[in-house]
């Protein structure tokens, strides 16, 4: 699938605008940025992106809640959920797959090539579809 | 003695009365046999009766006095006291010395046995001042003791109670000692959050004591809980004779665990966010994104990008060696075959290894079993063995990968890794399966390292059931060992998918070149899906010189580099005889540098992100074209 537009969720600035230039740099995409779920959730319905990156610990709504909800919006429900996650919480974002998340990466990620990390968990997920 | 003396009195009267008696019977009978008037019998008969009363009160005024003397004597049984009957007839003298003898044996025995019996009184004397002496020893300790004990007989009555026991429960030692086990959970059940589980647990330990219990509590009004250790006390041929019971307060380990959970997971993810950011700020601006980054800046940018590894590779670490010991690493154990294992190993460690200039060698035994293992964490224990023999070995040598069966052990096979380094000092052998240690510590700290690893490897390894050591001999390498469960079989493999056919030779050698190295696992991964084999290359100035060496089918490459960027690249291959017909594919993120990249005789650009089926596709692609071009 093509990707053109990114939301990402993150309630870490520094992280936000890392993980921006990151994006852009490598890939091109244009990265939309919300600092939680909330947030997250108005963005993506006022203006859907082709994907969602989600950080798991964030306030008012987490990454978890914030994917069950997109999943049960029939308009959004289609958009590709990965997770940005810590190690300490891979067995919760598992967990969190069954939400309807296609994967998730671990933090820190190497700004050079998460671009392509995510490219390659969307071709999984069309191989598998 | 009275019932002897009787016996006596009977035997000495009888035959006197029967002497009298025949006497008096034979007077009778003369009297009526003889011819004599009537009143000479009765004179004879009348002179005969009293000539027998006049003999026998004779003899009964002699032998009485003896007989009631001997009689009363033996009642009395005196020791000594029947000598005094010697000068009496022969018969009652013989009885009496007889009785004498026996009195007097009786007596000596008599003597013996009291002085047992004091000698035994003495002991049992000595023996309660021993004991009463510690038990007040006992008690003093007792009441030294800061935590309330108690301790109870096997009935669950109170044997002994300390000071502080009595001031726990604000209750007299006396009162406590009459209420019992049942009196005393009872007081304890008011302090905690679950008494019912109180009670059962009290009955458990004194219906099943055969091993110390520890057990906290969680009190009901704030935190922590009371905690109760039990120790049984056993007597011969294991029959319980009490328990000793050391109350307090205690912290509830589910707790202790949450908060470990918690901390773990918060510490985690706090350190982890500003690694993130200072990971990527650097990958940034070393990558290019600010523009051209000067040598020197380079330099130490790439020292704070090592360091944040390291620092994140401690955390790592950390994490899991708080899961370990937290029990919260779950094994999934599942067949896996080691072949895969190992191979995987190697091929994520290989490129550690070329950085190093080490090789990397698979010795898998023939007929080695499949594992019955979590493949995630034989992945990380591999991964840690091979980089440790990395770093320990010297530039240009060998790390050997293999797998044995145990024909000892035919639940379990070998894996294990050999490095032919320095080597491990005998004494520090064991210890580097410590947290926190390393062999080098013993020597220098020159090798970088948490000095985990070995310790997360050695918790993979007995999660597993299996065990781990080292054989190392200095200045000739070390081989560590980790024996790990067989599998019965391994699931059927599923069917490969098919996959679309790419020309008539699918299997190209195809060198990658990107700085990020990232990025060139990722590009090598799409590759290697397919069966092509790959070159990676980090540097643009390598280029020329890696393609002369390995002669690649085709190459990759980014335009953005760090001193000699892609089109540099591109242009030294194309002015060079040797390499010009090698097709390169460009890979950019605009296509800006499209035009110019052509202009120098790039095959190919394309535009990231790379997809695999994009990537497989250029590389056929420009592939065929060459050789069509060459046919």
């Amino acid at each position: 699938m093509e990707i053109h537009k990114v939301l990402l969720a993150e309630d870490e600035e520094d992280i936000r605008k890392v993980a921006q230039m990151s994006l852009q740099f490598r890939s091109g995409w244009k990265v939309t940025l919300a600092s939680n779920g909330e947030e997250c959730l108005a963005k993506a319905a006022e203006d859907p992106p082709d994907l969602i990156l989600l950080d798991c610990m964030m306030p008012k709504l987490d990454g978890y809640e914030t994917c069950r909800r997109l999943k049960l919006d029939p308009s959004l429900q289609h958009i590709p959920v990965i997770f940005l996650t810590a190690k300490a919480q891979e067995t919760e974002v598992k967990k969190g797959l069954s939400l309807g998340a296609v994967g998730y990466l671990i933090k820190p990620f190497n700004p050079m090539s998460l671009a392509a990390e995510i490219s390659q968990i969307l071709e999984g997920r069309d191989e598998r579809n | 003695m009275t019932e002897f003396g009787s016996k006596l009195k009977r035997r000495i009267w009888q035959p006197f009365l029967f002497l009298m008696g025949v006497a008096v019977l034979a007077s009778v009978c003369l009297t009526f046999l003889l011819p004599l008037t009537r009143l000479s019998l009765w004179i004879y008969t009348a002179l005969f009766v009293l000539l027998t009363g006049a003999v026998a009160l004779l003899m009964t005024g002699r032998l009485m006095p003896s007989i009631q003397s001997l009689a009363r004597l033996t009642e009395e049984a005196s020791p000594g006291s029947l000598e005094r009957a010697s000068s009496d007839p022969d018969e009652l003298q013989g009885l009496a010395r007889t009785i004498s003898d026996i009195t007097t044996e009786m007596r000596e025995k008599e003597q013996t046995w009291i002085g047992d019996l004091e000698k035994r009184n003495q002991a049992m004397q000595q023996l309660s001042r021993n004991l009463q002496e510690q038990a007040a020893s006992f008690e003093t300790a007792l009441n030294e003791v800061d935590s309330p004990v108690c301790l109870f007989e096997a009935d669950g009555n109170v044997l002994q109670v300390n000071q502080s026991f009595c001031r726990f429960l604000g209750v007299s030692a006396e009162t406590l000692r009459t209420r019992g086990l049942i009196g005393i959970v009872g007081d304890l059940r008011r302090f905690v959050a679950s008494p019912d589980e109180l009670s059962r647990a009290a009955e458990e330990i004194f219906r099943k004591p055969s091993v110390p219990n520890d057990t906290v509590f969680p009190f009901k009004d704030r935190s922590g809980g009371l905690r109760i250790y039990c120790v049984p006390i056993f007597g011969e041929l294991s029959s319980l004779i009490g328990i000793i019971a050391a109350t307090g307060e205690g912290t509830d380990t589910s707790a202790v665990e949450r908060l470990k959970g918690e901390f773990t997971s918060t510490v985690s993810h706090e350190l982890r966010t500003p690694l993130t950011a200072i990971k990527g700020a650097v990958g940034l601006i070393l990558g290019g994104a600010g523009g051209p980054v000067p040598g020197a800046i380079r330099d130490l940018l790439e020292i704070a990008s090592h360091n944040t590894d390291r620092l994140i590779q401690l955390v790592n670490d950390i994490l899991e060696i708080f899961r370990m010991e937290a029990g919260r690493l779950r094994l999934k154990p599942a067949p896996a075959s080691v072949e895969d294992l190992i191979h995987s190993a190697r091929d994520k460690a290989a490129r550690e290894a070329a950085a190093a200039r080490i090789r990397l060698e698979t010795r898998i035994a023939p007929g080695v079993p499949p594992a019955l293992v979590d493949a995630e964490q034989v992945a990380i224990l591999l991964e840690k063995l091979i980089s440790n023999a990395i770093k320990f070995s010297h530039a240009g040598g060998t790390v050997r990968i293999g797998a044995d069966p145990m024909p000892d052990a035919p639940r379990f096979l070998l894996l294990w890794v050999q490095d032919f380094g320095r080597g491990i000092p005998r004494e520090a052998q064991e210890r580097i399966f410590e947290k926190f240690e390393q062999a080098e510590d013993v020597l220098t700290r020159q090798k970088q390292g948490s000095g985990l690893g070995l310790s997360i490897c050695r918790g993979i390894v007995e999660g597993h059931g299996g065990r781990i050591w080292v054989k190392s001999e200095p200045d000739k390498g070390s081989t560590f060992y980790a024996s790990l469960p067989v599998a019965q079989s391994l699931p059927p493999k599923a069917a490969p998918e098919a996959r679309p056919v790419r020309g008539s030779d699918a299997h190209r050698l195809v060198m990658v070149v990107d700085d990020d190295a990232d990025t060139r696992k990722v590009i090598s991964r799409m590759l290697q899906s397919e069966g092509h084999y790959v070159v990676e290359v980090s540097h643009g100035s390598q280029v020329a010189d890696l393609a002369l060496r390995h002669r690649p089918e085709v190459i990759t490459l980014d335009m953005i580099m760090p001193g000699v960027d892609g089109l540099e690249v591109l242009r030294r291959l194309k002015t060079d005889e040797r390499t010009r017909s090698i097709p390169v594919v460009c890979i950019s993120i605009s296509d800006d540098l499209s035009p110019q990249a052509l202009q120098l005789g790039a095959a190919l650009f394309i535009r990231k992100p790379l997809e695999t089926k994009k990537l497989l596709d250029a590389i056929e692609k420009v592939c065929q074209t060459a050789a069509g071009q060459a046919g």
